[in-house]
């Protein structure tokens, strides 16, 4: 059997008196685009954050290619690319300067940060910002310069939550392509949106995750991709109470 | 490249790009060379500075001069190496930026050990350039006439004035934990703050270099003598520093968002 790219098995989080993840069973098979789509405070961020070793789990395992978490080495880490939360945007640094930081910090030489850099702006149309600081860029560019972190370094595992948040159409179209070129050179990629329409476009699989639950799943060649998902969401607030 | 050295270039990076560095160089150098100057200004012309900066002026000269600088830094060096540590640590989280330094080739761990490594070395830089400044300051006052700065003597005190800034840089270290443990340089200010509070308290209380962090300003106020008291007060501060750093790298090594 194929080793999963990405797997949470029995994932619990608890936070005080909150609980984000229930037993989350989950799985991103090697060349899949495998889309999490949720309510706000659904667990979507939660769960990235576990399988990124960000937070620990209160209980279950999460595991990378197959190495759990809390196991892995530093080195166990080159290949995965991962946009959550935040850019990597240092304010005072220009957009070249944080490109090639993020292609540091992913294992790259210094020549091979600098290409990568300037491959990844041409990609993401920020060239034209190149030399400017990331404390001047709009949110939409701020965002592509944190998913062009992401990318540098040939991932060929992603994470990606919310990539598309404050991006233009041209930006969306932008950020499906990257994804898309990505998955078609076997990278497997999790990937977490509200847009359900930009979704369908770009996954193979679609998980559906309610109060912190793996709640169902949606074809992503279905139609009317909206409403599928609200019945179930719906039907699962109200088996809930 | 090791990940340590990959970690420490690109700190390296990000401060030489920021006003905060920039900032924080400029006033604990230039900051203490104006307040050294003004004290000795004040030399003679009655008043509250005056008569304490007399106190440690003592007999003048370089010993004077140097020694009225190191009390400067000792009590308001402590704030401005605070901010530094602080910033250095809390800006990933102020920034938001800490949350893609997870997952990486290069570790937690040795982004953090990078962190450290820069401050102790621009902190030692900063001792140097500081201790430049105000010999300079010392021989413009020489120049306009002060018989009291002849040439003599001057390494001693001078050397002890770049200890006493390298000794209160690695006291601030504290301010690198608070920052981590905070998620932010806000509270890594008050604790800063707090430090030089304690230390001026203790010696008020007749704690003399006892305290870690009245250690250096007791040292200098005692004209650099190095008896086998003032030695293992020194020395506290190794301990001191070193334990605020392994716990600063241990919070890093086992962050959670």
């Amino acid at each position: 059997m194929t080793t999963p790219a990405l797997e949470l098995a029995g994932v619990l989080k608890r936070y005080a008196d909150l609980t984000a993840l229930a037993g989350v069973d989950l799985r991103v098979q090697p060349g899949e685009v495998h889309a999490l789509v949720g309510l706000n405070g659904a667990g979507k961020s939660t769960l990235m954050r576990v399988l990124l070793g960000m937070t620990r789990p209160s209980a279950g395992v999460a595991r990378v290619r197959g190495t759990a978490v809390p196991a892995m080495r530093p080195e166990g880490w080159r290949g995965v690319g991962h946009l959550v939360e935040s850019p990597l945007a240092y304010p005072e640094l220009s957009v070249a300067d944080n490109l090639r930081i993020a292609g540091l910090l992913a294992g790259l030489d210094r020549p091979a940060a600098r290409a990568a850099a300037a491959r990844v702006a041409e990609e993401l149309a920020l060239t034209p910002w190149w030399r400017r600081r990331a404390r001047t860029l709009s949110l939409g560019n701020r965002q592509r310069l944190g998913l062009g972190g992401a990318l540098l370094a040939d991932p060929d595992v992603l994470v990606l939550d919310e990539p598309t948040n404050g991006l233009d159409p041209a930006g969306v179209v932008l950020v499906r392509r990257a994804v898309l070129a990505r998955a078609a050179q076997g990278a497997s990629v999790l990937v977490s949106s509200h847009h359900l329409d930009e979704v369908a476009r770009i996954a193979t699989r679609i998980s559906l995750i309610n109060g912190g639950r793996i709640i169902g799943s949606l074809d992503p060649g279905g139609t009317d991709i909206e409403r599928r998902f609200f019945e179930q969401v719906y039907a699962d607030v109200e088996a809930a109470r | 490249m090791s990940a340590t050295r990959t970690a420490l270039g690109i700190e390296w990076t990000k401060v030489r790009h920021s006003p905060v560095g920039l900032v924080t160089t400029l006033l604990l150098c230039l900051g203490t060379v104006a307040v050294t100057g003004a004290s000795m200004a004040s030399v003679g012309a009655g008043g509250i500075l005056a008569a304490k900066s007399e106190v440690f002026v003592g007999d003048g000269g370089w010993a004077g001069l140097l020694g009225l600088a190191g009390q400067v830094v000792a009590a308001g060096g402590l704030l401005g190496f605070g901010v530094m540590a602080g910033w250095l640590h809390g800006r990933e989280f102020a920034d938001g930026t800490v949350s893609a330094l997870f997952a990486r080739p290069v570790s937690l761990r040795a982004v953090a050990r990078a962190k450290l490594i820069l401050y102790l070395l621009w902190a030692a830089a900063v001792a140097v350039a500081l201790t430049l400044g105000v010999l300079a300051l010392g021989v413009g006052l020489a120049l306009a006439g002060d018989e009291g700065f002849g040439a003599g003597g001057v390494a001693r005190p001078a050397l002890t004035l770049v200890g006493v800034t390298v000794l209160t840089a690695w006291l601030a270290l504290p301010c690198a934990w608070v920052a981590t443990r905070s998620r932010g340089y806000l509270a890594a200010v008050g604790a800063a703050v707090g430090l030089v509070v304690l230390a001026q308290l203790s010696v008020l209380l007749g704690a003399e270099g006892w305290f870690p962090f009245a250690a250096p300003g007791w040292w200098v106020s005692q004209a650099g003598a190095v008896g086998p008291a003032m030695v293992l007060q020194l020395l506290l501060v190794v301990p001191v520093a070193g334990a605020a750093a392994a716990l600063t790298l241990r919070a890093w090594d086992r962050l959670s968002l």
